[in-house]
């Protein structure tokens, strides 16, 4: 008997089978191209996702079919925000907003003017960003407005529904809309109001109905389970979003295990049986996935994908390579890695990077080194956060492709001054499959099989003197630079600009 | 016929122009003679290296065109600025040259500051570990005997000059790089050299470049047998005097290896040295990573790819590079106390390519320069500005330092090489004086004035940012 979770990722979808005992059966897994048809427009084609996810998947069943296994149940993870409008056939109208996808600035400031940042977080547990789905909505043309949308889908319930569940979302991936109400769990009349002032078309198209992880939501129905080689009556179950589903995936609890996920974006997610108070104003983000069961997520916009950036731009082939040719000693540069925003801690979408302290004397290896130890000063740094708000973070298993090489996770952990101890596998697909197991009554959400951990990369006690400085003088230069950001943000004439500017956001931008 | 031949001794090869009465010129280039660096911020050259590259390519320069022991040849030989030739009673080095590039003399920059307080006053410039003074204080402090045996104190262009003729005489333009010279009366400061013990009679006359540097006797070419010489200037003054930098308001720009703005004044002002003519003070504001941070961006990002082509993929990015800033502070900012800026990149995204990374080096190293002419009040010229170096070759880079100066630029294929020659002609009469050597008649470029707007504008954030990264600021 299996279940399996197919992880909706930024860069790629993945399908994973695991047994009654929580272990890997079969993988498949393929790259998702990210489109970018304008400046700051960055999209994903929702039903070329569900098509790699049906192909994965068919592959997945087959390899555990030819074990004599049985799939029972599936459920998603999948990345926040992307929120595509879809047809009364469930079909996907327009091209689906990613996190990183910028058309949402206007909005942004309208909502800001109109109803405070403070009460939207409030509300949605969510900072008021861009990356929300909501203010991306809002920016919507005809696709996205009746008549042609008939309801608005985020990539996972836009699959379920076409494998035949009910229209239901789980509160973690209804949080990442910026719509929903994390206290009531459900969606948020107050914030709908507030957004349909500009964009009316929001308040007259629906969204799925809001379930906690876990939840089951029907049952695939024979059509696709004939398409996908899975067995008539397979349960479909509620997943999370990613990094819910990676932190219930590696095995993370409240008060004691928390995880960093590697990625696209850097994460680290902590658990605590309450609603976390005092984080207003920073852009963490919290949300629950059960009942008293809240994950509070922290990290950057690009994490995984600075080092990409990075990499392509060295032109070597092997990213890993290059990776683990790092200076074995740390680096005097300072980069800040915000290549797609700032970290979550600052909130500020506009912010850039800089690599800082460069002279003629340093190598290749020392400006890599910079980049990896980046992540780890962010990481410091958020944890120091939570510290200083009472939220406890415990142990943290680092999870994701960034996560299995001990060179570059021992500098990350020297760079933070934190013990990091990597989860193997595929955390968050572990995490969905983990969910459909609880559906179906397999799994107790309480006593979930445990994931097999490598070797704890402790911070090098020689450079730990040196990190605590640096960390320091990271988050000074951050200040430092952050005016700067702002300038050159309003000094570019295609920045924010979309088909959607609200009347108040094109008066503003006419008096700036 | 008559010949100039002007001999450029730069820090990794030399160069040779003959010019001739039409005034076409043929170069030359030696091979490379190696630096030495026996510890480290240590370089060091073999004079004699220099001395048998330099016979060798004029000898070759001399056949190119021709030339033969009936044709009246006069000859100059600039070079490398401040670095420090000892020689004993015989002529022959006692040591390797202390090049301008060694850091080791820093202890003796202190040491003069501390006991001539009026040093920048009398020099016009503060001590270098660059400069010849400091060096020599280093050899009597760590190797006295080798002191013991020097009997001249020369700079690599006379050293080169008294192997030709045998006369022992330097220039105010080199003299005044050496940190002794009183900028003022163009004499060696007897305040100077009194406060710290030097014997004058260590140092040689110091001369007009113009005048008569004696005869050349013996020499490898039979062309160069009897030929007149003149006791020439130091490398960044022929390089001046190659641009038209005659009068008072003049600038041009270097793209070397080093960036350099050059502007000349009719009285000493702070940072100046001399200038060839009597009446007029060059200043030389550097910027140590000029071309130097291209190479650098080129070896961590295309090592092996040729600084050209590496250049040529700035031309897809949008002037601004998409409001991307390099500071070019990879060698420190020159002149800062407490450190100054450090060499970065601010305003990173995803959205950059390595376009816009070339680009916003080529930027950076152009608003610095800006910059640097600003803080020192350099005026600017009124009509066009020169451009020179290997850099000068990049039409991109032109356009730029052209759009952020605001003015049309030109270049010139004239060289040190060329200053040197036209030293050479001065002095023999060729033309009365410095105003009426033939001046620079190369295309005006106006291409770069299109980018002002954007330019002055991310010039204003990039000062803001360098302020704003200035350590107590």
């Amino acid at each position: 008997m299996s279940t399996i979770g197919v992880d909706l990722g930024t860069s790629g979808v993945r399908a994973v089978a695991y047994d009654e005992q929580g272990e890997q059966i079969a993988a498949a897994a393929e790259k998702t191209t990210l489109k970018r048809p304008r400046e700051g427009w960055v999209v994903v084609d929702a039903e070329a996702v569900l098509q790699s996810a049906e192909s994965l998947l068919a592959a997945v069943a087959a390899e555990a079919a030819s074990r004599g296994d049985q799939v029972r149940a599936i459920a998603l993870s999948s990345q926040g925000e992307a929120v595509v409008p879809v047809d009364r056939q469930g079909r996907a109208l327009s091209l689906a907003p990613v996190s990183r996808d910028a058309r949402g600035e206007l909005a942004v400031q309208a909502m800001s003017k109109r109803f405070g940042a403070e009460r939207v977080q409030q509300i949605t547990g969510q900072p008021l960003n861009r990356m929300f789905s909501v203010y991306k909505l809002a920016a919507g043309d005809d696709a996205w407005r009746p008549p042609a949308a008939s309801a608005y889908r985020a990539l996972s319930d836009f699959i379920t529904t076409r494998w035949g569940a009910a229209p239901a979302i789980d509160w973690t991936l209804a949080a990442r809309t910026g719509l929903f109400d994390v206290d009531a769990t459900d969606w948020s009349a107050e914030m709908m109001a507030a957004a349909a002032v500009d964009a009316p078309w929001l308040a007259e198209v629906p969204f799925s109905e809001c379930v906690p992880s876990g939840t089951p939501i029907g049952t695939i129905s024979d059509e696709a389970a004939e398409r996908l080689g899975v067995p008539y009556g397979t349960a479909l179950v509620a997943g999370a979003h990613d990094q819910a589903a990676s932190f219930i995936g590696a095995g993370g609890k409240a008060g004691s295990v928390s995880t960093f996920a590697l990625g696209s974006s850097d994460c680290l997610t902590v658990e605590t049986s309450q609603r976390p108070a005092g984080i207003g104003g920073t852009g963490f983000a919290t949300y629950p996935w059960r009942p008293e069961r809240w994950l509070t997520l922290a990290g950057t916009a690009a994490g995984g994908w600075t080092l990409d950036w990075y990499v392509a731009l060295t032109g070597v082939a092997d990213a890993d390579a290059l990776l683990s040719e790092s200076s074995p000693e740390p680096s005097p540069i300072i980069v800040l890695p915000y290549l797609a925003g700032s970290g979550t801690l600052d909130n500020d979408p506009t912010g850039r990077g800089a690599v800082i302290g460069l002279t003629l004397d340093h190598s290749r290896a020392q400006l890599t080194r910079a980049f990896l130890e980046a992540a780890g000063y962010e990481l410091g740094s958020i944890v120091a956060a939570f510290t200083a708000t009472g939220v406890p973070v415990g142990h943290i298993r680092a999870v994701g492709a960034g996560a299995n090489n001990p060179t570059t996770l021992g500098i990350r952990a020297s760079a933070g001054g934190v013990p990091l101890t990597p989860a193997s596998g595929n955390a968050s697909a572990r995490g969905a499959a983990l969910l459909a197991g609880v559906g179906i009554g397999l799994f107790d959400i309480d006593d979930l099989p445990s994931i097999t951990l490598g070797t704890t990369a402790d911070p090098d006690p020689n450079t730990v003197d040196w990190y605590t400085q640096q960390r320091q003088t990271y988050r000074d230069l951050y200040r430092v630079l952050k005016p700067f950001n702002q300038r050159f943000e309003v000094g570019h004439p295609t920045k924010g600009q979309s088909s959607y500017a609200s009347p108040d956001a094109r008066h503003d931008a006419r008096r700036s | 016929m008559d010949l100039l031949v002007g001999v450029d001794l730069g820090t990794t090869a030399c160069k040779v122009t003959v010019v001739a009465s039409d005034l076409t010129a043929s170069s030359i280039s030696s091979s490379p003679y190696p630096i030495a660096a026996p510890h480290r911020e240590w370089a060091e050259q073999d004079p004699r290296a220099w001395g048998e590259a330099v016979d060798t390519t004029v000898q070759r320069a001399l056949d190119t065109v021709g030339a033969s022991s009936r044709d009246h040849v006069t000859l100059s030989i600039t070079g490398q600025m401040h670095s420090l030739v000892l020689l004993d009673a015989d002529g022959n080095p006692v040591r390797p040259a202390i090049l301008w590039a060694d850091r080791r003399a820093t202890a003796e920059c202190a040491m003069i500051e501390n006991q001539v307080p009026d040093v920048v006053a009398i020099t016009g410039n503060p001590p270098l570990p660059a400069f010849t003074l400091p060096q020599l204080l280093w050899v009597r402090r760590h190797e006295p005997d080798v002191l013991s045996r020097s009997s001249h104190v020369l700079l690599p262009k006379d050293y080169l000059r008294w192997r030709y003729t045998g006369r022992v005489v330097t220039d105010w333009t080199d003299a005044s790089g050496t940190g002794m010279l009183d900028s003022a009366t163009r004499e060696w400061s007897t305040t100077i050299l009194s406060a710290l013990e030097i014997d004058p009679e260590l140092l040689p006359p110091v001369a007009d470049p113009i005048s008569e540097g004696g005869v050349v006797d013996g020499g490898a070419s039979p062309a160069l047998q009897k030929a007149r010489t003149a006791v020439g200037v130091g490398d960044q003054f022929a390089e001046a005097l190659s641009a038209g930098l005659t009068h008072a308001g003049d600038m041009a720009i270097i793209l070397g290896t080093s960036a350099v703005v050059l502007g000349v004044s009719n009285h000493p002002v702070p940072g100046s040295f001399c200038h060839a003519q009597s009446d007029l003070w060059l200043r030389l504001d550097s910027l140590h990573a000029g071309g130097k941070s291209l190479q650098w961006l080129r070896d961590l990002l295309a090592p092996g790819e040729s600084l050209a082509s590496f250049t040529s993929v700035a031309m897809s990015a949008p002037p601004g590079a998409r409001d991307l800033l390099f500071l070019p502070f990879l060698m420190g900012e020159r002149g800062a106390r407490g450190g100054g800026a450090p060499g970065a990149f601010v305003g990173l995204s995803t959205e950059h390519g390595r376009d816009d990374l070339v680009r916003a080096v080529l930027e950076g190293v152009a608003f610095e320069l800006r910059r640097l002419q600003q803080k020192r009040g350099t005026p600017l010229p009124t009509d066009v500005l020169t451009l020179k170096g290997g850099g000068a070759r990049s039409e991109l880079w032109c356009r730029i330092v052209s759009g952020v100066f605001g003015l049309p630029y030109r270049t010139t294929r004239r060289d040190a090489a060329y200053g040197a020659a036209m030293t050479a002609g001065v002095s023999v009469g060729w033309w009365p004086s410095w105003q009426s050597v033939p001046p620079l008649n190369d295309p005006i470029d106006e291409s770069g004035l299109a980018d002002v707007a954007i330019l002055s504008d991310r010039y204003a954030r990039y000062c803001a940012v360098v302020d704003a990264l200035t350590p107590d600021s």
